[in-house]
């Protein structure tokens, strides 16, 4: 085996660990909760079994987000991911609504600064809906109960960023450090973004790729009761009539 | 009297099925963090901790440091409930009140209830 072949497996080996961590998560969780809903020892009432069951199905599905996603890194170089313009007030709408469910069940609203303008990016629509439910996800887990997540973008001369604002503890300073570190390199590779494994940057890791993608990139700004993670593209100066 | 059972969590859904899982033998309370952990120590005082070792912000790991560093709240007994277990050694995990490990993604509901009902 060349060098150049054994460096590149010893990456994919690195990935494929970290994508494991990832998955066991919801993997352990959809276990657990089937488990008990086959224990005949454990009393559930009506509700309890309906809520086990949308427990389950919304763990499969951020289960199944990410494995789309890893697939679809692997075929950055590869594939062809046309860009076009993409409403950026439609696609914050699409990912309120992808998203409700999952926050309400963790007591957590996230919601649209609606604008009246919208503004189109080049983008593409896929990517930057990973980008968006990836960063979404990451702000459910990092805000506090009962807080909102906000999602708004903004112009600036010839460009566009998305932003999800969470509320609560503020970014630990190491994290922030690796994220601005990552993102100064152009770092294809995963940031550590939280103490715990499982959550071991590969959301940030994925946005990262994608935003590249699209010749964008991706940020954090810190604020003192929480942060704003944001993708940041490029403005499409077709014109829009929405 | 029933004995009390802290479960500290992150995982919501975890957090709300282990609840599920003990209620029938013990009162339960959940923490999705060590931070809220020690106040609610505090206040509903349990005889046996859960504990998760991976959690957002402080560590499980620094949560047993605090307990262990409180004579009042020292003796509280822990059963941890990780997704890594491979690397933990219980004999050292003993000095913390650490009396059993089980591994979250191979242990079941009944696994996980004889075990805290085991502890002392």
């Amino acid at each position: 085996m060349e060098e150049r072949d054994f460096k590149q497996l010893l990456t994919f080996d690195a990935s494929f660990l970290l994508a494991a961590h990832e998955m066991k998560t919801p993997l352990s969780i959809i276990r657990q909760l089937s488990l008990t809903l086959n224990d005949p020892q454990i009393d559930l009432t009506k509700t309890e079994t309906e809520r086990i069951l949308r427990q389950i199905d919304l763990t499969s599905e951020r289960a199944l987000r990410l494995v789309n996603d890893l697939t679809k890194v692997a075929r950055l170089e590869d594939a062809m991911f046309e860009l076009e313009p993409v409403n950026t007030r439609k696609i914050c709408f699409d990912i309120v609504e992808e998203m409700k469910n999952l926050y309400g069940v963790h007591g957590r609203e996230i919601i649209f600064k609606n604008r009246k303008k919208a503004s189109l990016v080049v983008a593409n629509y896929d990517l930057l809906r990973s980008i968006l439910l990836n960063l979404s996800d990451n702000a459910l887990a990092a805000s506090d109960k009962n807080s909102k997540v906000e999602l708004d973008f903004s112009e600036k001369a010839d460009k566009v960023r998305i932003m999800v604002r969470n509320y609560g503890d503020e970014l630990p300073l190491k994290i922030w450090r690796n994220i601005k570190k990552a993102h100064a390199k152009n770092s294809l590779k995963p940031v550590s973004a939280a103490s715990r494994p499982q959550s071991s940057g590969l959301g940030i890791y994925i946005a990262q790729n994608f935003a590249l993608e699209m010749n964008g990139k991706i940020g954090v700004i810190k604020h003192r009761d929480g942060n704003t993670f944001y993708v940041e593209l490029n403005r499409s100066e077709q014109l829009s009539l929405l | 009297m029933r004995r009390k059972v802290l479960v500290v969590e992150d995982n919501l859904f975890l957090a709300e099925n282990f609840s599920r899982i003990l209620r029938s033998e013990f009162e339960v309370a959940t923490s999705e963090s060590a931070d809220l952990a020690i106040k609610i120590i505090d206040e509903f005082k349990p005889d046996i901790i859960l504990l998760d070792i991976l959690l957002d912000g402080y560590s499980g790991f620094s949560l047993l440091n605090e307990i262990n560093s409180h004579y009042d709240i020292m003796n509280i007994s822990v059963v941890i409930c990780s997704d890594l277990t491979d690397g933990l050694d219980a004999d050292s995990l003993e000095k913390y009140g650490v009396r059993a490990i089980l591994d979250k993604s191979k242990a079941t509901p009944a696994d996980i209830l004889r075990t805290i009902k085991e502890v002392e």
